[in-house]
């Protein structure tokens, strides 16, 4: 195959009429050798998956012919694969769209600028290729492509020389190259990652491709329809859709952290702050800088007690606590099977007030059932409605519970009415758990309000050991007056005076329990109950307000600190990998305890190009001694080369003992990473950062290979090759610098041989639009 | 007078002083530093003082161009010094003594591993040999020997202290202590109207008005060039021109690399910016940042009032400075702490700032440090 394509060189570039088109595309076709009818047989194989369809070439002809016949040429036409562009430039055999004048022309500048590649580098199979398809005004650009070659293309399209142009999408990206007309050749792509349509942004970017400023008045984009017909909703979507949300790619790297911690102008943490990733957090930043002046200046109520020493602060800590305690263990208590057998319905119970700051007696009226599983329960609420007298402490008890206090006051002496209206249909069936009132229901009775709520077990502060006989069906199937004024009026017997409860049950006597944590936790409580009592403010009579006003202050503070925090930098996103970041540079020496950067560090911060920790640990593990300075470039190239599924390199001994050496340290780092909570998979961390696919090119490039030969080895594009030894020329020479800054003068020689011995030819030709042609 | 500053490279770091005491050492410590021992004869009863105090234009300060320090002790004062130096290399640790070297030692290595040979190592007849004096450093496989009082070597990001000893096409030429001048190009400094722009002609011929000869100025090691010379900027408020105090000079390993070189010791109202070259600088407190605008943009203020330091603050930039004369002169390394404690020191004691280069401090302030060490290597071993 590849002798078949030699011979077709020179045939090509013989031939100065494009229309002799067989052997030349087959010269170009080196990469994958097949002639042009295994060439549309591979297409079809491609297409496979949306359907047979016919040939490249037919497919082609008739839009090119198309566009012709109405002058709407030059074309960008839009493939998203390298493999496409090339496959579908090589299906137009048959097509010659440029005049002679131009075809001397394209000959003139193609010689001239070929001119300076040395003798087999001008007989490379991609640069005869591209000069049949350009003479026939036919041209590829990707990034598999030789750079000069791409700049030959991009020089003779902005010339207007060439009409049909297959690219990808990397020419409507760097290169000001418009054209009148541009064809998308699908409307998917595979980004590396999977098969998408489209965003916007991208059809935007290339659609605009099409009119030339000054040229024409309307740029036409055309969308190819293969076998199946977009949907609407998908192209409105594309032409029109909202464009891609940025998003930050701001990617914190050991360099930038080293170069940062040298220079003492800037800390890390101000360029993470300004970072577009912490944008939208630093913008509301001078508003909450505001906030929190203005909250700092606000005076803070001070609580004047009324007993001298305030202990209110004191207090309320206690009270907060203890509220914990009771808490959990009344959880526990209702959890326990015991206490289910006190919770009967005539029980006595203390029950958590909605206004938090009063408890209120009650008695289990109903027991949970399957169909509520709430204690129904009737609670004194301590005040009379039709008394006039209202204590003012329940007052303001009132006034927080808004709802309730409504219904409280508009509805007083209605009372009957609602009776009537809700209570009509008196049931007349016998406990049959039938609630014909409504919860809560609210009514006063012999002076003193009451009401019948459901409420969670929770809620029952505690279990009394009095108990009384209730009505139960009176009280909820049948509401009758009468009976709810009995009942309130036992329930105020039971009270021995105002405000005290009946004894409650003990929680470890009489409800035996026995769980160590909780009687421990339980004795707590009781402690702290005590001493709660002890305090001061225990009984006096601002007690209500002031807990109030250190609930406010509570909740100023608790903002306050909020909002420092989140103006501070342990609130910045990227802060915690920051952090596990340091430390791993603190463990492996680059920096000491004091973030002063050391030696190691210091050679970090020279490596650019290639993963900066791999490097530098190579380079101070001494790995690249042992090696000739061919061989220390062929390893070095896997800092820098990219293209992830590449065919295997057959290595020599030597080279493949290089490959492990430096293979184990990417993961040792990776490992040491992980262990710093930096989120770095070691396998992943080795395999993203080394890349071996042309350690085994680069070495016989910098053998004296000639360029034909290492293309030969590999099914990695010319482009990327060139690409990679460009890269490679740089890391050399921060390698040579890291060695001068370790004064190693072997190494510094070493690197500076190897730089030589990879500058040369076409590689390092000089790009056309510096010299000029 | 001086005694050869290249003499034995003592880890510990004040070696020289030994050396500059040794006459009137009895027999203490094994000296075999004779490479390149080339003292002009024994030393008299005079301390090695690299810190010169240099005039500085337009400071307050306008004091001798050069100043050695002089001492006399008296026999109580030198048998205190002495047990104080003592103690202090006694104190010093073991490990950092055991990797020092001088020219021409051979230095142990494992010829397994192979090892990289780093800055002032050599190959002889298959051994290591060290080419500088100072202590081995080892970083995974290499070797190499971090020179103790060698000249300053810039590294990328050091803040220093220099002079401008010669004003040239865009650029400023400054002495800063390197084996060669450093170069302060006009484009890698903030203009005075703080507008990001190219620089024409006309601020090229202004340059005069930025600094001028003999100005003292503080700014960032930028990187080499391709030439090899070294480059600066300054391009930062708080770059630039100092002013109104003292530039002492000691030598450059005296001042360690730390995450702050610019000191504002707010109690003094005074500036003290520590000079990785081992150029320090004592001067008044400026403000920079955008307070600055707005004391441009206060009117009124003549001059003269502007231009007034008080003397308050002048006398204390004197006793900083003589502070730091003194560590230098004992060869302690000089951290803000310990320049702090030393000032202190010798207000607590009732010293005259003149007294302070005297005898009696010297000695007291050589026997507190020792006692320091002494206390942070109880501290640290009790914390083991």
């Amino acid at each position: 195959m590849k002798p078949g394509s030699k011979a077709g060189t020179p045939a090509a570039r013989a031939g100065t009429q494009g229309k002799i088109p067989d052997t030349s595309s087959r010269g170009r076709d080196q990469k994958n050798p097949k002639n042009h009818h295994a060439n549309s047989a591979a297409a079809v194989v491609q297409q496979s998956t949306s359907g047979p369809r016919r040939s490249e070439s037919s497919f082609w002809m008739p839009l090119i012919n198309n566009l012709l016949k109405k002058s709407l040429v030059p074309v960008v036409i839009f493939c998203f694969s390298k493999n496409r562009c090339d496959k579908s430039a090589d299906s137009m055999f048959g097509a010659d769209l440029t005049s002679n004048s131009e075809k001397s022309e394209i000959r003139l500048f193609c010689d001239k600028a070929f001119s300076r590649l040395k003798g087999s580098d001008r007989n490379l199979p991609q640069v005869v290729g591209i000069q049949s398809l350009l003479r026939r005004g036919i041209g590829v650009h990707h990034a598999g492509l030789l750079p000069i070659v791409k700049e030959v293309v991009e020089m003779l399209f902005c010339r207007g020389v060439i009409k049909v142009l297959f690219s990808t999408e990397t020419f409507a990206m760097g290169v000001n190259a418009p054209a009148r007309t541009v064809v998308f050749d699908s409307l998917r792509k595979f980004d590396g990652k999977e098969h998408r349509k489209l965003l916007p942004g991208e059809y935007i970017q290339m659609a605009g491709r099409a009119g030339r400023r000054g040229l024409d008045n309307i740029g036409t984009v055309i969308v190819m329809c293969r076998d199946e017909i977009p949907e609407e909703s998908d192209l409105k979507n594309l032409i029109v859709g909202k464009p891609t949300r940025l998003e930050s790619q701001f990617r914190l790297t050991y360099t930038m952290i080293l170069h940062l911690l040298r220079v003492e102008e800037l800390k890390v943490e101000d360029m993470l702050k300004r970072s577009f990733a912490e944008f939208h957090a630093q913008k509301n930043l001078p508003e909450k800088e505001k906030l929190l002046l203005q909250m700092l200046c606000q005076p803070t109520k001070t609580i004047d007690c009324i007993k001298g020493e305030p202990t209110i602060e004191e207090y309320y800590e206690m009270a907060l606590e203890a509220e914990a305690h009771r808490e959990s263990i009344t959880e526990a208590i209702m959890q326990l099977h015991s206490s289910q057998q006190f919770l009967t319905p005539g029980r006595l119970v203390v029950v958590k007030s909605k206004s938090d700051d009063d408890h209120l007696l009650g008695v289990i009226v109903k027991t949970p059932s399957a169909a509520l599983k709430q204690y129904i329960i009737l609670v004194l609420t301590g005040d009379c409605m039709s008394s006039a007298i209202v204590p003012s402490s329940s007052n303001q008890n009132e006034k927080e519970s808004g709802d309730f206090k409504q219904g409280y006051f508009v509805i007083p002496k209605g009372k009957r009415g609602m009776e009537d209206e809700y209570f009509s249909s008196v049931s007349t069936r016998k406990s049959s758990g039938v609630i014909n009132i409504k919860l809560p229901y609210k009514g006063d009775a012999s002076g003193m309000g009451f009401e019948v709520r459901a409420i969670e077990n929770k809620e029952i502060m505690s279990i009394c050991t009095s108990k009384i006989k209730i009505d139960q069906v009176r009280l909820l199937e049948d509401p009758s007056q009468t009976v709810y004024s009995k009942t309130v009026q036992m329930l105020i017997k039971e009270q021995p005076d105002g405000n005290k409860y009946p004894a409650a049950l003990d929680a470890i006597k009489d409800l035996k329990m026995k769980d160590m944590l909780l009687v421990e936790n339980y004795h707590a409580y009781q402690r702290l109950l005590k001493k709660m009592s002890e305090n001061k403010c225990h009984g006096c009579i601002k007690l209500k307000e002031h807990i109030a006003l250190m609930k406010e202050q509570k909740k100023y503070k608790d903002q306050l600190n909020e909002l420092k925090y989140q103006m501070s930098d342990e609130a910045l996103q990227q802060m915690p990998e920051f952090q596990g970041r340091i430390d791993v540079l603190k463990e492996i020496h680059y920096i000491d305890s004091d973030l002063v950067v050391q030696l190691k560090g210091r050679v970090a911060c020279e490596m650019n190009s290639g993963e900066e920790l791999i490097s530098t640990e190579c380079l101070l593990e001494n790995q690249l001694d042992d090696l000739e300075p061919e061989e220390a470039v062929a390893i070095m190239s896997a800092l820098v080369f990219q293209q992830r599924n590449t065919s295997e390199p057959s290595l020599t001994p030597k080279l493949a003992d290089a490959r492990k050496r430096i293979y184990d340290t990417a993961i040792r780092l990776g490992n040491l990473q992980r262990e710093f909570k930096v989120p770095v998979d070691p396998e992943e961390y080795a395999r993203d950062h080394l890349k071996f696919g042309l350690v085994e090119v680069v070495y016989e490039w910098a053998k004296g290979t000639p360029f034909a030969d290492i293309c030969e080895l590999t099914d990695v594009s010319e482009g990327l090759i060139v690409r990679t030894i460009v890269r490679l020329d740089e890391t050399c020479r921060e390698f040579r610098n890291a060695a001068s800054i370790m004064g190693n003068s072997a190494l510094y020689k070493k690197m500076e041989t190897a730089s030589n011995a990879i500058k040369r030819d076409i590689v390092f030709a000089a790009s056309l639009y510096i010299t000029g042609i | 007078m001086r005694v050869s500053s290249e003499t034995r490279p003592n880890p510990s770091g004040f070696g020289h002083v030994l050396l500059g005491f040794l006459p009137f050492r009895t027999s203490a410590l094994p000296l075999h530093a004779t490479a390149c021992y080339s003292g002009e004869g024994p030393a008299p009863l005079r301390a090695q003082c690299a810190s010169s105090a240099y005039l500085c234009s337009r400071g307050p300060q306008r004091a001798g161009a050069m100043r050695d320090l002089q001492l006399s002790l008296n026999q109580t004062q030198r048998v205190r010094l002495e047990a104080a130096l003592h103690e202090l290399q006694s104190l010093a640790p073991a490990a950092a003594a055991a990797a020092a070297v001088t020219v021409a030692d051979t230095i142990p290595v494992n010829d397994e591993d192979n090892i990289l040979k780093g800055h002032g190592t050599s190959d002889q007849d298959g051994e290591v040999v060290a080419t500088l004096c100072g202590v081995v450093e080892r970083v995974n496989k290499l070797v190499y020997v971090r020179t103790l009082r060698a000249r300053y070597k810039p590294e990328v990001g050091d803040i220093i202290v220099g002079r401008v000893i010669e004003i040239a096409p865009k650029r400023w030429r400054l002495e800063i202590n390197f084996s060669q001048d450093a170069v302060l190009m006009l484009s890698s400094m903030s203009l005075p109207d703080g507008i990001q722009r190219r620089r024409t002609a006309v601020d090229e011929l202004n340059m005069r008005s930025i600094f001028e000869e003999n100005d003292v100025i503080c700014a960032e090691v930028r990187g080499f060039q391709h030439d090899g010379s070294l480059h600066l900027q300054a391009r930062s408020q708080k770059y630039g021109k100092l002013e109104r105090g003292q530039l002492l000079i000691v030598p450059a390993y005296l001042v360690k690399r730390r995450k702050q070189h610019f000191h504002h010791l707010e109690r003094y109202d005074v500036d003290l910016i520590l000079g990785c070259n081992g150029f320090i600088w004592v001067g008044e407190h400026v403000v920079v940042g955008e307070n600055t605008d707005k004391i441009e943009d206060k009117p009124a203020l003549s001059s003269e009032v502007e231009n007034f330091t008080p003397l308050e603050t002048r006398k204390h930039i004197c006793r900083l400075a003589n502070a730091v004369r003194v560590l230098s002169a004992l060869g302690f390394t000089l951290t803000v702490e310990l320049i702090i404690e030393t000032a202190e020191a010798s207000v607590s004691s009732n010293v005259e700032i003149n007294a302070m280069l005297g005898a009696e401090f010297f000695v007291h302030t050589a026997e507190a440090e020792a006692k320091r060490r002494a206390d942070l290597l109880r501290k640290k071993s009790g914390a083991r």
